[in-house]
């Protein structure tokens, strides 16, 4: 590996993601989902120069960004999700990756009235739905420190049960070497190329 | 021995439900159970209070026993389309005239069926079938409260209503401030016999869509094309000086009547008497939006007159005004039935029938004198935006005679005469125009 392309790469990291889906409602109107997400991922060397296996695991929230619902009735919904990925990343000045990922998501849809609106009968309209989650995510990572910390943007195509007002997301993770201060001894870092 | 083949059944989806990633990514998903006709599904739903007093809203499950097909949103007497796109030309109150775009879609509804209750999962699809249930209880109250069938008004349209639900209003529409000012409100789009019901909005209560005291406004504006106009959508044409003239000599140049601030006014005036003969209720946007002053609007507001309305304090909703003083002389008729619905239904249908005969009337004595030749303005196929109380008090005068000439219950002519003499006064009601009041 060229001195340039020095990239410490950890054998576990820690990260949040901030991420912005647009969702297509029946009234083709757009609709923000903003998504916070936190992970814990490893790196696993592959047998191929410079490249790595990168699983993760990954929870996040997310809820519609929605203005526009009257004073008197609307069903809110927010998600908790909790994803498996496993992608590969190769290590160099940028660190591109690929990844799939599976989940579940768990849709809390709450009915809110106010008055006039009574609520008494509407119960049936609150409650919990348990959606698979499946996604492809384009990155490219932007090494800092050598690696220590990773600045990824990201591009995903997203398909959930039941859902198919939002098919695509973009944001951006950042990701913190554990631990993160490098090892004394060069022949330590065990995934430096 | 050869090994039975195990199918894996993963929360509750089916064997089959994805073959790996690629399917997964391209397509895949769950099919919802399908409910059974007929439908039901939870709504809002409006609780009618006695009137004076306002009714109440509250969910719950109602039956939809015209709905068709509930992925679509068809019904037997009408569709509700989603997607749209609408250019606006005109407008003249909720009465709208411009284009629709787009394919016409079926509704994108998303929803659960629990115990073959239709659940929405959105907003958006909680308010579509609520939608559907307030035209379908308009549709029910149809004959009793017009005596017009379902079957004689499709056929007068040439099939069923669209509603166009929450269409998205087109950039560069003539209307620049369209996008505010179409989020609050719901219109006939009279010349294509549609329903508009644009997108609800954090300004709204209980959004208009799903407030059947709104729908049925709107269904107003519907029957009174039916009587009024024949079910004619004449166009108004002004296109060179030489037209203009010859308007201006005609009363009864094609368009006339449907951009007379009068007409317009006893136009909103019917639809909110239609309001409360379906509804009960004297306020058709009570409970929606409260924004405005909604005792000018109600049936049992404070009182004022037509010449008060040169005064924008008083009422400056334009030619609202003169249709909530309509409306209240009829309302005001009605109470001799009050705890009577069967008669104050008969009474609603005698009204649309003198409505049928409105136009024709226009055409004979008294009216035919009353009627004022068209000024330059109406000539010019312009909407007015303000009250000349003697013009329009003129129409207004024409109107109500022909009107009053088609009230067959001589007792009710009565009444309303004197309603209609304290609300317009001799400004809009003028003595000459008072032939029918006495039997």
């Amino acid at each position: 590996m060229p001195a340039l392309l020095d990239i410490f790469m950890p054998i576990f990291s820690v990260g949040i993601g901030y991420g912005v889906s647009n969702q297509l409602d029946t009234s083709n109107v757009e609709v923000q989902v903003p998504a916070i997400e936190a992970f814990g991922q490893g790196y696993v060397p592959l047998p191929l120069e410079n490249l790595f296996l990168r699983p993760t695991i990954r929870f996040g929230y997310e809820k519609p960004d929605r203005k526009d619902d009257s004073q008197s009735l609307a069903i809110k919904e927010s998600s908790l999700k909790s994803l498996l990925e496993l992608g590969i990343v190769h290590d160099g000045l940028l660190v591109p990756a690929i990844s799939v990922q599976a989940g579940m998501i768990k849709r809390i849809l709450t009915l809110q009235t106010a008055s006039p609106i009574a609520p008494a009968g509407g119960g049936s309209l609150t409650r919990n739905e348990y959606l698979w989650n499946f996604g492809l995510t384009l990155g490219l990572g932007l090494p800092v420190l050598n690696g220590r910390i990773i600045l990824e943007p990201y591009y995903r195509f997203v398909r959930i049960e039941k859902d198919l007002r939002q098919t695509s997301q973009m944001g951006v993770e950042l990701s913190v070497a554990v631990p993160f201060e490098p090892m004394s001894n060069p022949d330590d870092k065990m995934l430096r190329n | 021995m050869k090994k039975k083949k195990q199918s894996h059944h993963i929360l509750g989806m089916t064997p089959g439900f994805c073959m790996g990633f690629a399917t997964l990514l391209l397509g895949c998903s769950q099919s919802p159970a399908k409910p059974i006709a007929p439908y039901r599904a939870i709504v809002v739903n409006f609780v009618p209070g006695v009137a004076p007093a306002q009714g109440t809203w509250e969910m719950g499950e109602k039956i939809l026993s015209t709905l068709e097909d509930p992925d679509t949103m068809k019904g037997a007497h009408f569709d509700i389309l989603t997607g749209q796109k609408l250019s606006i030309d005109a407008t003249v109150g909720s009465l709208v005239s411009g284009k629709i775009t787009g394919n016409s879609t079926g509704a994108a509804v998303r929803y659960d069926v629990k115990n073959n209750v239709i659940v929405a999962r959105d907003t958006s699809t909680l308010l579509l079938f609520s939608t559907f249930h307030a035209f379908e209880k308009m549709f029910d109250s149809l004959e009793s409260i017009s005596g017009l069938k379902v079957e004689t008004l499709k056929n007068a349209i040439g099939g069923k209503y669209k509603i166009y639900f929450e269409p998205t209003i087109e950039e560069g529409s003539s209307q620049s401030n369209a996008r505010l000012t179409f989020k609050l409100n719901a219109a006939f789009y009279s010349e294509a016999d549609n329903f508009l019901l644009f997108r609800r909005s954090e300004l709204e209560k209980v959004p208009l869509a799903a407030n059947i005291k709104v729908i049925s406004h709107e269904f107003g504006h519907a029957l009174f094309k039916y009587s009024f106009f024949e079910q004619k959508s004449e166009r108004c044409s002004a296109v060179n000086e030489n037209e203009i003239a010859a308007n201006t000599s005609n009363k009864f140049f094609p368009g006339r009547f449907a951009t007379e601030f009068a007409i317009s006014g006893f136009n909103e005036g019917y639809s909110d008497f239609n309001s409360y003969a379906v509804t009960g209720d004297v306020n058709p946007i009570e409970g929606s939006l409260e924004i405005e002053d909604l005792d000018k609007r109600s049936l049992a507001g404070k009182a004022f007159t037509f010449s008060q309305l040169k005064n924008t304090d008083v009422c400056d909703k334009k030619f609202y005004c003169i249709g909530t003083l309509f409306a209240r002389a009829l309302y005001k008729t009605s109470q001799i039935y009050q705890g009577k619905p069967a008669e104050l239904q008969a009474f609603s249908r005698r009204v649309f029938s003198a409505l049928t005969k409105t136009g024709l009337n226009m055409k004979s004595q008294p009216a035919l004198d009353l009627l004022p030749l068209p000024r330059r303005e109406v000539a010019s196929c312009q909407h007015s935006n303000t009250i000349s109380i003697s013009y329009d008090g003129a129409v207004s005068g024409a109107f109500l005679a022909a009107f009053l000439k088609g009230l067959s219950v001589p007792e009710e002519r009565a009444a309303l005469c004197n309603a209609l003499v304290e609300n317009f006064a001799n400004e809009g009601f003028p003595t000459e125009a008072r032939g029918a009041c006495t039997p």
